[in-house]
């Protein structure tokens, strides 16, 4: 590690090394820190010349939310395009914006609210999180509820290829069928398939006129009726989420919360539809709705590096799912956030001071709880494992189908393993 | 083709599945792009996902090439026979196979027509939202392979934001399927990248969609141009000003002539030199304070007329006069070609001016109408294809066209796809690399280029791709 470390060192300059603690893993990573596209293109040649696997990253804080790469020898090295910071194309007039993968969301976010855009997926952590770890990660928002996934909205991307060619696939604009849709391909891949040096996002139009509605749920089966509710009305809100009370009360178990935007007589019309709906409801507007949306996209366990478990269902076993988590975790602490409309659930893990996650009870109890929800639909991943239970793999569900195309596309793209593997399943 | 081939994939699809005489094989030879043309050495057309994969499977036996294909509407060569190959035909698997009103989604066969979904569902008040105009004919596999578009994409996106899940048979002949949606994929995204490969990967013989709710209020306008350029700058306005219309179409003096003197008059004003068709759709109040913001834009740019669809005959009547453009295009000349480009919404004003040029260098008659909200044209030359002259400069008037647009930052297809049409343009805008990543992925799916072969890339690049692996080419 120290030798890699030296060795890049050498090639790109003193400023370009660093180290990465990558929870789930033993050791910190090398971390390489190329100021330039053509540094990272040296990087990459190198390492491919000496068999060192690479594992791209942006500022590294959803390192956890698949498996670690690759337990299995040689040297794995962490390529960074933390330092490609720039937004390389955005006219307000055409609603894209294009830049580096290094930026940070927050720049992306800012310039655009500058000029009546929204940037989606509008992700907690803004100021920390790169664009290319984002899109790399597949992590949307919880503005997907108006605006859809993450994958919906990467117009086009300039990526460096195991072989170090650059290569561009989609575009600037807003409509292209150009070519096959690599950027699909790419968002959600981990690192897995190549360094995103450059992407332009789709954006959408800043409401004029924001609010939060919010209300309570006695239980989970209340909570998917209220949800329901306004799923199935004329009210489009940007999110709609449920946080459970800490402690619950006899009468209420869950908050929900309904973020409103648009121009101002829609957004009063879908406050009165929802007083309505959710009767009694509390409602908050101007700049208060702005802070508490602000507050609810930035709940700590988010960003924190602690596990959490992420079950996603269909709205219909929302309910039952929430029980068979609740059944499973009744031994410790935890918090619980609920995304009713597209039925995922959150649950992070909160030991007690001083306490360590079990990792053993874990290892038993993941695929009995994954087998649980399998028969209501569901599935279940566990992001930032602890260590033990990230080596024990049962973190990460198994791929159920395409994991031979996914190993083909994986051998042709990167013939060499210049990336490293195991970001999927072990050799993938 | 060898006998043995034929006897077997007969007994697959039984006798009514396979067509091998010439006069049934005919009105295979082409798609919509009709000046190529192949006759299909054979046209197989299973009914289901297995019989599908058996064909597949024994096509893979005898290394024979596959095109599949839909309803043959596309524009781009995309099914266009090829040498020594079958057409592996979708028209027989046409049922609706669920519909779950509650998740808001549909299962289909992949040669379910396009609006056969949207009628299907119109009792559960869900549509299916891409709207191509040829939804009548075309397939939603079809749709699926182009990633095609619609007006109405201009709110809802293209078929891509719109596919939830995938039963692929693959080249060898085994079952994908991808079919469960989910929030986020596990894994690589393997259906979003198969949206738009233009059979270059597969065949798509079952498509989970979503679908919308129809929305409770929708507002038609037809703002009146003397200029259409005018009407492009009111459109590049309306984006600026961050406003969500549903859609946004433009169609121009030619085309009105052509629609107005066709069964589908629209009603379109003919002493205009182009119309702004716009649609509003939502709640009540989301449609009067979209249309209250609207109306301005619409003014300053110069429409001397606004009008309103009073009711929904009207609506419908405006509707299928842009729809049927096209076709009513039949009027001015036997054919028409039609160019698809996309460029960026801030200089459609620019590029219509310069496409305006390119046609009138060469003599050529040009009619625009475009889904002008996505910055995607559609410049539309009528020609006589008798007329060798004549189809060569409407060629090269294409290519100038793509030219231009991508020296303005556009691309080569927002919705039509690249198929044979475009497939040497594809190294205007790409470079070797780009191309060779794509030859990687397309040999992910398809070692022995067999699906769809000499389509969308050029074959040398992939070529050279398989030269500079490292084992050879061997894999
Ligand atoms: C009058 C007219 C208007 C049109 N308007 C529009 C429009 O507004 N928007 C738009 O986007 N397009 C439009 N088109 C183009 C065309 O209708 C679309 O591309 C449509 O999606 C093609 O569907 P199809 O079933 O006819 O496919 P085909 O033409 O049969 O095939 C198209 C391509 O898809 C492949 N393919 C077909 N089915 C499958 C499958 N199941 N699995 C894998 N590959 C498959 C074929 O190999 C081919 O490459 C128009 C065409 C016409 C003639």
């Amino acid at each position: 590690m120290i030798e890699l470390a030296d060795r890049v060192r050498g090639l790109l300059g003193p400023r370009a090394v660093g180290e990465l603690e990558w929870r789930g893993r033993k050791d910190p990573l090398a971390l390489a820190l190329p100021a330039s596209v053509d540094e990272m293109q040296v990087l990459l040649r190198w390492a491919r010349a000496e068999h060192v696997s690479v594992v791209p990253v942006g500022a590294g804080s959803k390192l956890g939310w698949s498996r670690p790469p690759g337990p299995r020898g040689g040297d794995v090295l962490a390529l960074s395009t933390r330092r490609l910071q720039r937004i390389v194309e955005y006219e307000p007039g055409e609603g894209v914006i294009t830049a580096l993968a290094g930026t940070r969301m927050a720049t992306l976010r800012d310039a655009a609210r500058e000029h009546g855009h929204w940037l989606t997926p509008d992700v907690p952590a803004a100021e920390n999180a790169t664009l290319g770890g984002v899109i790399a990660a597949g992590q949307s928002g919880r503005d997907r509820l108006r605006h859809g996934p993450v994958r919906h909205h990467v117009l086009g991307v300039r990526a460096l290829m195991a072989d170090a060619t650059l290569a561009k696939s989609g575009g600037r604009l807003v409509k292209n069928v150009t070519g096959f849709d690599l950027p699909r391909l790419f968002t959600g891949s981990h690192g897995a398939l190549c360094v995103i040096v450059e992407a332009t996002l789709r954006l959408a139009v800043a409401p004029r006129v924001e609010a939060v509605v919010t209300a309570s749920a006695r239980d989970g089966a209340e909570l998917a009726a209220r949800a329901r509710a306004v799923v199935r009305s004329r009210a489009r809100p940007i999110s709609l989420h449920a946080a459970r009370l800490d402690p619950p009360t006899e009468a209420a178990q869950f908050a929900l919360f309904a973020h409103l935007g648009g121009h101002d007589e829609v957004v009063r019309d879908e406050i009165a539809l929802l007083r309505e709906l959710w009767e009694p409801a509390a409602v908050f507007e101007g700049a208060e709705a702005v802070e508490l949306a602000r507050g609810q996209r930035e709940i700590d366990f988010l960003v924190e590096p602690r596990p959490w478990l992420h079950a996603t269902t269909s709205p219909e076993s929302l309910p039952a799912v929430l029980g068979a988590l609740d059944r499973a975790t009744a031994f410790l602490p935890t918090r619980t956030l609920v995304e009713p409309a597209l039925a995922s659930v959150d649950v992070q893990l909160r030991m007690p001071d001083g306490e360590k996650l079990d990792a053993a009870r874990w290892i038993e109890l993941v695929p009995a709880l994954r087998r649980e929800l399998a028969a209501l639909g569901g599935s279940l991943t566990v992001r930032n494992p602890t260590r033990k239970l990230a080596d024990s793999g049962v973190p990460w569900p198994p791929i159920e189908h395409g994991g031979a195309l996914m190993r083909a596309l994986r051998d042709r793209l990167d013939p060499d393993s210049v990336f490293a593997r195991g970001r999927f399943e072990e050799d993938l | 083709m060898d006998p043995k081939l034929i006897d077997g994939l007969r007994a697959i699809v039984g006798p009514a599945g396979l067509l091998a005489d010439d006069v049934r094989r005919k009105p295979y030879e082409s798609d919509a792009l009709a000046y190529l043309k192949r006759i299909p050495e054979l046209v197989v057309l299973p009914r289901d996902t297995r019989q599908c994969a058996a064909v597949m499977e024994l096509c893979a036996r005898h290394r024979v090439p596959v095109v599949a294909r839909g309803a043959g509407t596309g524009l781009s060569g995309g099914a266009t026979p090829v040498e020594g190959g079958i057409v592996l035909g979708l028209a027989r698997m046409r049922d609706v196979l669920a519909i779950d009103p509650e998740r808001r989604i549909a299962r289909v066969q992949a040669g379910v027509v396009n609006s056969d979904l949207s009628i299907a569902t119109a009792k559960h008040g869900l549509f299916y939202a891409p709207d191509p105009s040829s939804q009548k004919a075309c397939t939603l596999g079809g749709n699926v392979a182009e990633n095609s578009g619609g007006p109405h994409c201009f709110r809802h996106g293209s078929t891509t934001r719109h596919v939830e899940g995938l039963v692929i048979v693959t080249a060898r002949g085994d079952v994908l399927d991808l079919s469960r949606p989910r929030a986020d994929p596990l894994g690589l995204d393997l259906v979003g990248l198969f949206v738009g490969s233009e059979g270059l990967f597969g065949i798509a013989t079952e498509l989970t969609l979503r679908l919308l709710p129809i929305p409770p209020v929708t507002e038609t306008l037809l703002a009146i141009y003397t200029s259409l350029e005018a009407a492009c700058q009111a459109v590049t306005q309306v984006i600026a000003e961050g406003l969500e219309p549903s859609a946004l179409e433009i169609i121009d003096k030619l085309t009105i002539e052509a629609v107005e003197a066709s069964v589908l008059a629209a009603g379109y004003p003919q002493d205009a030199e182009a119309v702004l068709l716009v649609e509003v759709e939502g709640s009540e109040a989301e449609v009067a304070s979209q249309t209250r913001a609207l109306e301005p834009i619409l003014r300053a740019f110069g429409a001397f007329e606004l009008r309103r669809a009073r009711d929904e005959a009207e609506r419908a009547r405006l509707w299928a006069g842009r729809k049927g453009a096209f076709g009513a295009m039949g009027r001015i000349a036997p054919d028409l070609y039609v160019i698809d480009a996309v460029v960026p919404r801030t200089k459609l004003a620019a590029l219509v001016r310069a496409t305006t040029a390119i046609c009138r260098e060469r003599r050529l008659k040009l009619a625009n109408v475009f889904h002008a909200g996505d910055g995607n044209l559609h410049p539309n030359i009528s020609y006589d294809r008798r007329d060798q002259d004549e189809l060569a400069r409407v060629i090269d008037a294409g290519h100038a066209i793509l030219r231009t647009c991508i020296e303005h930052g556009g691309a080569l297809s927002g919705e039509h796809g690249i198929g044979l049409e475009k497939l040497e343009a594809m190294e205007w805008l790409f470079t070797q690399d780009d191309l060779a990543a794509m030859c990687r992925v397309k040999e992910a799916w398809d070692p022995e280029g067999r699906m769809n072969p000499g389509k969308l890339i050029p074959v040398h690049t992939c070529m050279e791709t398989r030269s500079a692996l490292p084992s050879g080419g061997r894999a």
